[in-house]
């Protein structure tokens, strides 16, 4: 994923003077085209990702289109008040560039993990938050919005995934996508759609269970009102993340729901308390841990679909 | 330590440069100004009923000195220790990029004029008021105007105080790496809000601090407008450079000098009179 992000914006800047590379000292054997195409305009600030945003800031204000690349965690967490009393405040095109969200970093543990991003980044209603679900979502997503006026924050996996079942035009154009038209509705977003997509697969081959999936790859309120619109008869809506269940698609889902007289029963799972117990482990069995492996995910959407309307979600 | 540094200068208070300057007509203007600005900031101060007057006072010099050497259409000022703002807001208003109306507007309901600098008000490019950001801004704006090898200065204003935060020092050692044409000024007052700064978190010594980081080191007399102007008008040297400007907060109004109550209090009616009849006694 990383590296389909950094070749688009390779091509962007051979056309755009205005594009520069910001990293904290991260980025070994993904950033190097970059650098070696464009030495002028490639800075490694060191170890000190709030400098990166601040000097971003200043970057940006003089008219030039700074993007900042870190592990998801650090370049959200640590920089957030810099990013937010700096790009923020500013409305300039400042871009973050996250990678691994989520639990990317599997055995890196939880200083490395990125499950509050979402929530910080969308908490001022003035960044626009772009998560694509496969590594050939990358270019696309990143062409389609590396213009936008004011701050963005990209949120990509670590590792390589694709999935061929996705719309790449509807995600680029549309800023999600849909998959199947009724049953029980997944809602996520990056590298969970794949694991969404693998559950629906499996329930429909193994349980004849219909499951429609709604992956959304521009994270704002009006992109998931139009997403969610078309699932106002349904009885089940579960969101699907790898991020905390507070902050994240979940809670942009409750509260357009919150919004309709009657609504379908929401089921958000996420990331939970075991990603604070210090148990470790690759990304995949963070994930199954939390209940977020396609088996899982599956399991949960069928005593959904026979019945089981006590089932809680991990919130 | 400091003769042996050639980056270390102590700028010349020597009593022929004064003469010198004074014969140019530079420093009278200049202390004019400055005695005007600081009466400005207790009549707006005291019509705001809003403390920060002690700060302000601190920085008139800086403001008038910085503001007399730069083209705000090209040059960029950021006042990074910006709950001094008010001094900020009347330098501006002596530029004329602001209204007498805008100026006495400070701190009310709804006007853009508060505590803290706006970046929306003419000439102020960047919003500050969460200390240890402006010198990240002022090096991403000077590193900008080096790859796109852009004219104009680069000025940032920090407190003392502001070198408690983390972000100062690693905007400084990006600075210094870079070697990027900007300077800061920083208002060596030796107080902060709880206290003097050599018992909060002692800074000294500060200026082999920012030799020891690649910078150009100037120590000057914070309340002497044209030696403060020179040392930001020293396009001869490249790189980095700061002026470590030697203040009094409070800065001439007897009262207020040197004590921390300064940070915060408004003035009563009592006090305002005494202010303002200090000012005046003090007219260059």
């Amino acid at each position: 994923m990383r590296d389909e992000f950094i070749a688009t914006l390779v091509s962007l800047a051979e056309a755009d003077q205005r594009v520069i590379l910001l990293t904290a000292d991260l980025g070994f054997s993904v950033l190097e085209p970059f650098a070696e195409r464009f030495p002028e305009r490639y800075f490694n600030v060191g170890v000190a990702e709030s400098n990166m945003v601040t000097i971003a800031t200043g970057l940006a204000r003089e008219g030039m289109l700074p993007f900042c690349y870190s592990i998801a965690a650090f370049v959200t967490m640590r920089c957030f008040e810099a990013f937010r009393d700096g790009p923020v405040l500013h409305d300039l095109p400042v871009r973050l560039v996250g990678v691994g969200g989520g639990v990317g970093y599997g055995v890196s543990g939880i200083t490395h993990f990125a499950i509050e991003d979402l929530a910080l980044m969308r908490s001022s209603g003035r960044v626009a938050i772009y998560a694509p679900p496969t590594s050939s979502a990358c270019g696309p997503i990143l062409r389609s919005s590396y213009l936008n006026d004011g701050p963005v924050y990209y949120r990509l996996g670590k590792d390589p995934i694709e999935d061929p079942r996705l719309d790449l035009v509807s995600l680029t154009n549309a800023g999600y996508c849909k998959l199947g038209n009724h049953g029980v509705a997944i809602v996520t977003y990056g590298r969970m759609a794949s694991a969404a997509l693998e559950a629906a697969q499996a329930l429909a081959e193994r349980a004849r269970i219909a499951v429609q999936c709604v992956v959304i790859s521009h994270l704002s309120s009006e992109v998931v009102r139009a997403a969610l619109e078309p699932l106002a008869d349904c009885e089940d809506i579960v969101t699907l993340e790898d991020h905390s269940v507070s902050g994240g698609i979940g809670s942009m889902v409750a509260e357009y729901l919150a919004t309709l007289p009657k609504h379908p029963r929401l089921h958000r799972l996420g990331l939970g308390s075991d990603v604070w117990s210090g148990l470790g482990g690759s990304e995949r069995r963070v994930l199954a841990r939390n209940g977020l492996a396609p088996p899982e995910i599956a399991e949960f959407v069928r005593r959904l679909a026979q019945g089981e309307r006590s089932l809680c979600s991990s919130a | 330590m400091k003769a042996a540094s050639p980056r270390l200068r102590v700028v010349d208070p020597s009593p022929s440069r004064r003469l010198a300057l004074r014969e140019a007509g530079v420093a009278p203007d200049l202390r004019l100004k400055a005695n005007q600005l600081r009466g400005l900031v207790i009549d707006v101060a005291y019509q705001a009923h809003v403390g920060h007057i002690a700060s302000c006072l601190s920085i008139v010099d800086s403001i008038v000195a910085t503001l007399s050497v730069l083209d705000l259409d090209r040059d960029t000022f950021i006042l990074s220790k910006g709950h001094a703002a008010l001094a900020l807001f009347g330098g501006l208003y002596q530029k004329g990029l602001i209204s007498r109306d805008d100026l006495f507007s400070y701190c009310a309901d709804d006007s853009r004029f508060g505590v803290h600098p706006d970046h929306r008000v003419p000439g102020i490019r960047f919003t500050t008021g969460s200390l240890g950001y402006g010198l990240g801004f002022a090096a991403g704006v000077s590193l900008a105007r080096q790859v796109a090898r852009a004219p104009g200065e680069c000025v940032a204003l920090l407190s003392d105080a502001e070198l408690n935060e983390g972000s100062t020092w690693e905007a400084i050692m990006f600075a210094g790496h870079h070697h990027l044409p900007l300077v800061a000024i920083i208002d060596v007052n030796g107080q902060q809000a709880l206290g003097k700064t050599r018992s909060v978190l002692d800074l000294q010594p500060l200026a082999e601090k920012f030799v020891a980081f690649g910078w150009q080191t100037d120590e000057v007399d914070g309340h002497d407008p044209a030696a403060l102007r020179g040392c930001v008008q020293d396009s001869a040297r490249s790189g980095p450079r700061v002026v470590l400007a030697q203040t009094v907060a409070g800065h001439g109004v007897p009262f207020m000098e040197g004590r921390v109550e300064w940070h915060y209090l408004p003035l009563t009616e009592v006090q305002y009179v005494e202010a303002k009849r200090a000012l005046r006694a003090a007219v260059p």
